[in-house]
């Protein structure tokens, strides 16, 4: 042991400490294992007290003598209340009282004051040291600084709540936003359709009663603005189906792919009862989605499939499903007017065509529309094609697509 | 028993006037009463306002009903009618440029006997306003005349 090169009063301190523990314990220690206790009280950055039973200090170790700045001279002439802040002066006391009254022991949040007029925030924790008969003679107490980590703390909950804060206002803005889109499509769906009736009825009744008084070019003419408003009413239509795939919650249920292309199939056959075309659908495709909106995928690219093998004198198109890397992915496939890989890219993107409207009529839309619906399933859409040999479109829906 | 005839209830007079076209094109030559707002449409159908005295007995055989109208908006006089003993009977096609679900169900909830969405192609249009005429002029089988007022 090199006690001797302690400090005089440290030294003090630890005898009692010492004394303290053999009183409680009764066990004779070897010297060693006690100067180990010593060890542990001395280099703790704890404060480590003791108090008798009038709330005198008796002990003082340099942890609390760095932790409130007195000297253990000044602290062996004070009362342990002295170390309360004036709020907390008559709990300190009150808590004593009742320690020795023989009541639990226990740890606890309070504050202390320093010397020179700081406010700690420390965990208390107190332990009542009892002589021979099982009487208790004083009180050791351990003190932990924890006003950094109080601080840390209330930075971090003044943090939560800046972004809670946060949270709560975008939200507040994309709801406005929301309903700024509603209005806009509910517009877009009334106002702008009635003009356009206007448009095409007025010309028809012009061509319909007038005729005689109009020669072949101003037919003509009437003619393309008929078509054009019939084509801006298919854009609104086409526009408010890609906005609505946008705005509509998203339902999972089981949906039979096989049956609802079979649906759309029977549809478009009764629309061109006259076209031949081969269709090739495989049995049992299932997914699991919103079926609405995966109806509405579906619809689109067979619809393009029809569209574009329009052309074509043996129309072949196919709905099926292969296995690659990314699991099971759908396909429509046709033999008819293809693309350029070069233009794969912009397939997607609203308002992108790749053929002239008279060739292929279209909006541009329909592709955007897919490509939104099977994102929103956290699924994948690609193309594959060539000129003149035909299109392929994948698309994977993640959840649990299966092929049979 | 009076010529049936026909509520329209429009505020655009570009749609009034090729409803009016529609239904001549195909020869159905009863009578259309023309109001443009929904105030006008409950005064004309309880009697009220400039229609006090109307017998309103003599009910339309059906109500072509607009939503979005001035004042009162459709959906609005369907409610009130629909609220009214009467007026619970009265057939009632909402024909409107609003595809929004929104006002589906509403016009449904409160008891809309169809729901047409107006073409803007002319074509189908007159196809959808013949259809409309045949059915409630000819097919359908109107509510009893009762007595009392609406």
């Amino acid at each position: 042991m090199k006690k001797e090169r302690k400090p005089q009063t440290l030294t003090n301190f630890y005898t009692r400490v010492l004394d303290v523990f053999w009183d409680i314990t009764k066990r004779k220690k070897e010297a060693e294992e006690a100067s180990r206790m010593v060890m542990v009280v001395r280099d703790s950055n704890d404060a480590i007290t003791i108090q008798d039973f009038e709330g005198r200090i008796t002990a003082w170790n340099r942890g609390a003598e760095l932790m409130f700045g007195y000297s253990e001279q000044e602290a062996l002439q004070m009362k342990i209340w002295q170390l309360a802040p004036p709020d907390k002066a008559a709990e300190q006391r009150d808590f004593n009282r009742r320690l020795f009254a023989g009541e639990k022991v226990a740890s606890f949040e309070t504050q202390r004051l320093t010397k020179d007029g700081r406010l700690l925030d420390v965990w208390l924790t107190v332990t009542k040291l009892v002589d021979a008969a099982g009487k208790v003679i004083g009180i050791a107490s351990t003190e932990r600084d924890i006003t950094k980590l109080k601080q840390v703390q209330e930075d971090l909950r003044k943090l939560n709540a800046e972004l809670e804060q946060r949270v709560r206002d975008r939200t507040a803005e994309l709801e406005t936003a929301n309903k700024e889109l509603e209005t806009f499509s509910y517009s877009v769906s009334h106002d702008l359709r009635a003009p356009l009736r206007s448009i095409d009825g007025f010309s028809r009744i012009l061509l319909e009663k007038y005729s005689a008084k109009l020669d072949d070019e101003g037919k003509e003419h009437l003619g393309r603005v008929r078509a054009a408003a019939q084509h801006m009413g298919q854009l609104i239509d086409d526009l408010l189906k890609l906005s609505r795939a946008s705005r509509v919650e998203l339902r999972r249920e089981a949906v039979d792919l096989t049956a609802l292309a079979g649906e759309i199939v029977l549809e478009l056959r009764r629309a061109e009862p006259a076209r031949p075309v081969r269709w090739v659908i495989t049995t049992g495709l299932a997914a699991t989605g919103d079926r609405q909106l995966l109806r509405v995928v579906l619809d689109n690219l067979l619809n393009n499939a029809l569209k574009f093998t329009s052309r074509q004198a043996e129309a072949r198109i196919e709905f099926g499903a292969i296995n690659g890397d990314q699991g099971c992915a759908f396909f429509v496939r046709d033999n008819g007017a293809g693309f350029d890989m070069a233009y794969a890219g912009k397939l997607f993107g609203a308002f992108q065509r790749l053929h002239s409207p008279a060739d292929f009529p279209g909006t541009g839309i329909g592709l955007a529309t897919v490509q939104r619906i099977i994102r929103r399933h956290r699924g994948r859409v690609w193309a594959e094609g060539e000129v003149n040999h035909g299109a392929t479109f994948y698309f994977t829906l993640p959840e649990t697509s299966q092929k049979p | 028993m009076n010529e049936k005839f026909i509520l329209l209830v429009e505020d655009n007079p570009d749609d009034v006037k090729l409803t009016l076209y529609a239904l001549k094109e195909h020869n159905i030559a009863n009578r259309v009463v023309v109001v443009s707002d929904g105030v006008e449409a409950l005064d004309y159908l309880f009697g009220t306002g400039a229609y006090t005295g109307r017998d309103v007995s003599d009910r339309p055989a059906v109500v072509l009903l607009d939503l979005k109208l001035p004042r009162v908006d459709g959906l609005e006089v369907l409610r009130r009618l629909r609220a009214d003993r009467y007026g619970r009977r009265q057939p009632v096609v909402v024909l409107t440029n609003s595809k929004e679900e929104q006002d589906l169900v509403s016009s449904y909830d409160l008891g809309a006997n169809s729901y047409i969405l107006k073409p803007v192609d002319f074509d189908r249009f007159t196809e959808a306003v013949r259809h409309l005429g045949l059915y409630w002029l000819l097919l359908n089988e109107p509510p009893p005349t009762g007595s009392g007022t609406l």
